[in-house]
């Protein structure tokens, strides 16, 4: 009898023992991958060069957040907010940012930001169409971020949208940008402003309003409209992804488990349609490319699959292959690591999945899942200096 | 004795040729086995995925590959993946089935080649490979006979009805199969002018209705 009541106290206490180890076990994370805390991320950035990590927040706290990096890659304790960019008329206009992204050579920092427009006819409404713009631009300059304008305003842009996508080529030559107004009678369209070596955009040529004269030649002046070209129609869009793998080529997801490419140099061939078996057919599509192999990966919102596909200059080429893996619901762009073996890791709820690849860039490998304090994981970010995976939390301390 | 060792020799011959008979077989392939293909315009001279241009309104001119549609200035390169049948056997019998949806045009037909040139990443119109060097085709689209694709076609298929139409491929098969050939699968064109032909997508959801059926057996009696 006395035996029994040792047995069962014994059991009791190893239970309570391995219960306690439960709960205070810290997430096991491999070192590549640093949380950091921000709630409501939707877009995060690195800039390598000068150690820079940005994240479009639209939680509690509704603004871009900046941290400088150590010599480690630690993100500093405290974040800088970044000031939005609204016009003096529009009053207490609430402005949102919904992307963030670096110029991949010079300390410039893109954001698009977007603002719940104020009621027709009202002051602030005026203000708000004439002057809000939803480009603004800031450079890193004496170890402060520093704007330098605002570009896009609503004759070209949407200025309440939930979602947009920015994206640079390599080079960083053109900034690409979603969503814009369309030209002709689709919906929406993307559209590009050329940089200049500093990573500024720059002016280009538009047609003077009411300018043709009497001999049929029209007059020109210099501003920051973008190029357009419209995008076939798939009704609303409600997320944007937009990979630019060179100056002319750009790619973006469709709602449908495929990509859109533009060729902004061929106009006979200005918009071709990929669509990746396997991806389901409603699937919103979200892109990165890989930074070293000429390839690409893509997944389907809240869809547990992931697709490769290599590509040419920019064009996609030959058959994708594709990964299927139940329970990977897939929240999150993926993002590439240039880890060994490398890796592909696209958010999920409360966790990070991660895709290992072969040495030809093949999903032929494990998934590891990475726990992380968050609902949802919408958006992570790479550094190939510090190779580590930004991964936004919640409820960090 | 002598009985003895005939009846044994016997026994052993027919257990040898059952088993060789066993290992006669026929496999069938479908789209979802290729290992390569691209669909080749020459109005897009970069794209892979060049396979029609059907729609309207906002999507009208779009490039994809939910249907192809071959015409003059348009072709489609395919390569099975013909890892399961194996060596030491040789092709008696194989057949290309190709499913027809429409046509457009008079007296349409489509030509099947056997290529002959290397291609792979980044084949497009204009190339045939693009990695460190791009390498062009002899002359775009694949179309140098005797150098990108065979001098003769493998078939010349006349339509009459939609449907499918079955190709015999036996000779291609066994070029690839002895090495006498690189495989570098087919290439479908149509040569002649204001003729188009519609064939379901195998690069989307009609994979399953392009098939390639194999017949081998091993080459020889032992």
């Amino acid at each position: 009898m006395m035996q029994k009541v040792q047995g069962i106290g014994l059991a009791l206490l190893l239970g309570a023992a391995g219960w306690l180890a439960a709960q205070e076990a810290p997430p096991v994370l491999p070192k590549e991958v640093k949380l950091f805390a921000a709630t409501g991320a939707v877009s995060v950035a690195v800039c390598d060069e000068q150690g820079l990590l940005a994240a479009a927040c639209r939680g509690a706290v509704s603004g871009v957040q900046l941290w400088k990096l150590d010599p480690d890659g630690v993100p500093s304790a405290e974040a800088v907010t970044l000031p939005p960019a609204v016009p003096a008329g529009a009053g207490a206009l609430q402005v949102g940012p919904l992307r963030v992204l670096f110029h991949p050579r010079q300390p410039v920092l893109y954001v698009w930001q977007g603002c719940v427009l104020p009621p027709q006819g009202a002051p602030e409404r005026q203000a708000a169409d004439a002057e809000f713009r939803c480009l603004v631009v800031y450079r890193w300059t004496n170890n402060a971020m520093e704007t330098v304008g605002s570009f896009v305003g609503g004759t070209h842009a949407f200025l309440h949208v939930g979602a947009a996508a920015l994206a640079v080529d390599p080079e960083g030559r053109r900034l690409f940008m979603a969503p814009l107004r369309p030209v002709g009678a689709t919906r929406t369209a993307i559209g590009w402003l050329d940089l200049d070596a500093e990573g500024l955009p720059k002016q280009t040529p538009v047609l003077k309003p009411g300018s043709l004269d009497n001999r049929g030649l029209e007059e020109f002046e210099m501003a920051w409209h973008p190029y357009r070209m419209d995008v076939p129609d798939f009704g609303d869009q409600p997320l944007w992804s937009l990979v630019a793998p060179s100056a002319t080529v750009l790619w973006s997801g469709t709602p449908n488990g495929g990509l859109f490419i533009f060729d902004t140099e061929n106009r006979r061939a200005a918009v071709a349609y990929c669509s990746v078996p396997g991806i389901k057919s409603s699937a919103w599509t979200m892109l990165a490319m890989d930074p070293i192999r000429p390839q690409f990966f893509g997944v389907g919102q809240y869809w547990p699959a992931i697709f490769r596909m290599a590509h040419a200059e920019g064009y996609p080429t030959l058959l994708p292959e594709t990964r299927y893996e139940e329970g990977a619901a897939c929240s999150s762009e993926p993002v590439v690591m240039t880890t060994e073996p490398p890796r592909v890791a696209v958010g999920g709820g409360r966790s990070v999945h991660a895709w290992t690849s072969d040495k030809n860039g093949r999903l032929g490998g494990e998934r590891l899942v990475w726990p992380v304090p968050s609902a949802e994981v919408r958006a992570m970010a790479w550094s190939v200096r510090f190779k580590t995976l930004y991964v936004p939390a919640e409820g960090l301390p | 004795m002598r009985t003895k060792r005939l009846l044994r020799a016997g026994l052993m011959g027919g257990l040898v040729l059952a088993g060789w008979l066993a290992e006669a077989r026929t496999i069938v392939l479908d789209a979802r086995q290729l290992e390569r293909a691209a669909g080749l315009e020459a109005s897009a001279p970069r794209h892979g995925w060049a396979m029609t241009r059907e729609g309207t309104h906002s999507w009208a001119n779009v490039i994809h590959a939910g249907l192809l549609d071959l015409t003059r200035g348009r072709c489609f390169l395919f390569a099975f993946s013909l890892a399961d049948i194996p060596k030491g056997h040789r092709i008696t019998h194989a057949e290309l089935v190709l499913p027809i949806s429409t046509w457009w045009g008079t007296e349409p037909r489509f030509y099947l080649w056997r290529v002959l040139a290397e291609w792979g990443h980044g084949v497009c119109w204009d190339y045939r490979l693009v990695g460190d060097k791009r390498l062009e085709w002899t002359r775009p689209g694949a179309a140098g006979m005797g150098s990108d694709r065979a001098a003769r076609p493998t078939a010349i298929v006349r339509l009459t009805e939609a449907g499918s139409v079955v190709i015999n491929v036996t000779e291609d098969l066994d070029l690839w199969q002895r090495g006498a050939a690189a495989q570098q699968g087919w290439l479908l064109s149509v040569e002649d002018p204001d003729v188009t032909i519609r064939f379901p997508s195998p690069l989307y959801n009609e994979a399953s209705s392009w098939k390639l059926r194999i017949s081998f057996e091993p080459e020889a009696m032992p």
